[in-house]
């Protein structure tokens, strides 16, 4: 695996990553160290209920000033305002986001709509924004979204029935606190399902097509600890060593897609997500291979990198033959986490799978795919074959 | 005073002065020039290529530069671009109120667009790095990627002066007369 001598990349990372068991209580210091002192919990009542916002309730101390806990899967337009409203009605100066990546991307969405003023809808573009926004600090509670150091918020637009994508890199959170008791309730089901959405991000990021080494080095060693550390964690959720491995193993992935982008499974991942609200991670799970082997023309040395890195047997055989292996590799990591193989498991109709092709034309992320999608039918095509 | 915009006085004015500067200007085009855009204009319009991958756009674009004193460039330039169905009917430069009605409005320093131009930069790489602000619609302007592209291939077409490797004689010397122009049609 080669790179052009045409290489030339931009690689930003800007987020403090704090790791370890117990690594809460750093809250309250990092929210001194960011000059504020009204912190507003984001999260959803899932998350409430699962004791995890006391948790960070103690951590902050007395700069605890208040939750907003409407956050829902996928989140919209008007949570985000709703949200920015009340953190402005007391007084907040600092977002923490405790939860999955649509509470993530509600907060980061928040964070603009306190500094900018208006709606978010104001903000629809990219790269709009031209100072930093309210600070925001990310305590993940799944290990998947690598939501906690991208500068993209996937926000859905229920009027349009569209996700809108806004990417900013003054969205992009100031610290992630990465802290394996936060993740060691999740269930099997969401610890499968959200571990696939990492391995996604990873293998998009090595295929896309502004991938480049310092990205492709997050990559690797993501897809290489999720191969050994997610069926462990599905294995034994006690396990804190593996969940940690597990976590660093999304937000690396996330450094990596943050960078080199990602291409087609999330194209028709978030239109899947849109139209039929099937869970961002899921979609991605049961589309990745199929798009492997969709893209495995354009890009067959890479698919063999990640064969490697998978840990198959692949060195003495073609790079075509080892990415079909890879993607072969995903479907067996699938079956042994027992989620979903096919779409037509996730309660969405055939017949909108037109709608979800033609809408997946419009997501900016397909323009990063390694192999040139010239029309529906294509789409058509390979939603067939994952149904 | 000056032209007020909308005006057919500040159209016929604005019409006459670039049919002028074509006839009196020598090539190449000093870049957000009226001169410069009017080639420009013609070359889309003349296009088949644009006019076929852009068949069923529909919406305005503005491409803003923003201004650069350093280089003799002191006010906003504007190109309101308003495409059609694949039609181009009209690009020229206007006043800053109404480029921020446009559908679209990209945003960026002159080295920026500079390096477009010459086919340095990609226009949607540049968005995503920031080096050129989007305002507006990502999905619409993700479904037409390739007439993005065709505008910005014929804008590398016109035979073009940049600020930057002007002689600093002729660069003050046209920088007079476009603040003055600016003024005159109420540019910025």
């Amino acid at each position: 695996m080669a790179y052009d001598r045409s290489l030339a990349f931009e690689y930003n990372n800007p987020t403090k990553i704090i790791f370890g068991e117990n690594s809460l209580k750093e809250l309250g210091p990092e929210v001194d160290r960011l000059g504020c002192a009204k912190a507003l919990i984001v999260t959803d009542k899932g998350i409430t209920k699962a004791g995890l916002v006391a948790k960070a309730k103690d951590a902050l101390d007395y700069r605890y000033a208040g939750v907003y806990d409407h956050c829902v899967q996928d989140s919209d337009f008007h949570l985000v305002n709703e949200g920015a409203a009340y953190a402005l009605e007391i007084g907040a100066d600092i977002l923490i986001s405790v939860g999955g990546g649509s509470v993530i991307d509600t907060a980061k969405g928040m964070a603009v709509v306190m500094k900018e003023g208006g709606k978010l809808q104001d903000y629809d573009g990219i790269q709009m924004l031209s100072r930093p926004q309210t600070p925001h600090l990310v305590v993940p509670t799944t290990a998947g979204t690598g939501s906690e150091v991208t500068w993209a918020a996937v926000i859905k637009d229920r009027d349009r029935n569209i996700k809108m994508l806004i990417c900013d890199y003054h969205i992009i959170p100031n610290t992630a606190i990465l802290d394996p008791l936060m993740v060691a309730g999740l269930s099997m089901e969401l610890t499968a399902s959200t571990g696939m959405d990492a391995l996604t991000h990873a293998i998009e990021a090595v295929h896309a097509s502004e991938s480049q080494p310092v990205s492709d080095a997050m990559a690797f060693q993501s897809i290489r600890m999720i191969t050994e550390y997610l069926p462990q964690c599905i294995k034994d959720g006690s396990d804190l060593y593996a969940r940690g491995q597990q976590q660093l193993a999304a937000t690396m992935a996330g450094i990596a897609f943050s960078n080199a982008q990602v291409g087609l499974v999330h194209a028709m991942s978030h239109s899947l997500g849109a139209i039929f609200g099937v869970p961002h991670g899921l979609a991605n799970s049961i589309l990745l291979p199929h798009v492997m082997l969709y893209n495995l023309e354009e890009c067959a040395p890479r698919y063999k990198s990640i064969a490697l890195a998978m840990g198959l047997p692949v060195n003495q055989i073609s790079d075509a033959e080892a990415g079909k292996a890879a993607a072969e590799a995903v479907w067996k990591l699938t079956r042994e986490l027992k989620i979903p193989q096919k779409l037509s498991e996730t309660g969405i109709t055939e017949e909108g799978l037109l709608e979800a092709a033609t809408l997946a034309m419009s997501d900016g992320t397909i323009l990063y795919n390694p192999r040139m999608v010239t029309d529906e039918k294509e789409l058509m095509e390979l939603f067939q074959a994952a149904w | 005073m000056g032209y007020a915009y909308g005006t057919e006085e500040w159209e016929s004015a604005y019409r006459g002065l670039v049919e002028e500067r074509l006839d009196r200007v020598d090539k190449p085009y000093v870049m957000g020039s009226p001169e410069w855009v009017a080639s420009f204009e013609k070359l889309v319009q003349d296009d088949d290529h644009y006019k076929e991958v852009a068949k069923t756009w529909e919406g305005t674009v503005v491409i803003h530069i923003l201004p650069k004193p350093e280089i003799g460039l002191n006010c906003d330039i504007y190109e309101l671009m308003d495409l059609w169905h694949g039609d181009c009917r009209s690009i020229k430069l206007v006043p800053g109120d109404i480029a921020e009605e446009a559908d679209f409005i990209l945003t960026g320093e002159y080295e920026r667009w500079e390096s477009v131009v010459k086919g340095e930069l990609d226009v949607v790489k540049a968005m995503m790095q920031g080096k050129i602000k989007l305002k507006g619609s990502l999905p619409k302007i993700v479904r037409y990627v390739k007439a993005s592209k065709r505008l910005v291939d014929l804008a590398a077409q016109v035979d073009t002066q940049f600020h930057t490797d002007m002689e600093e004689e002729k660069r003050a010397e046209y920088s007079n007369w476009f603040d003055g122009f600016c003024s005159s049609f109420r540019i910025n």
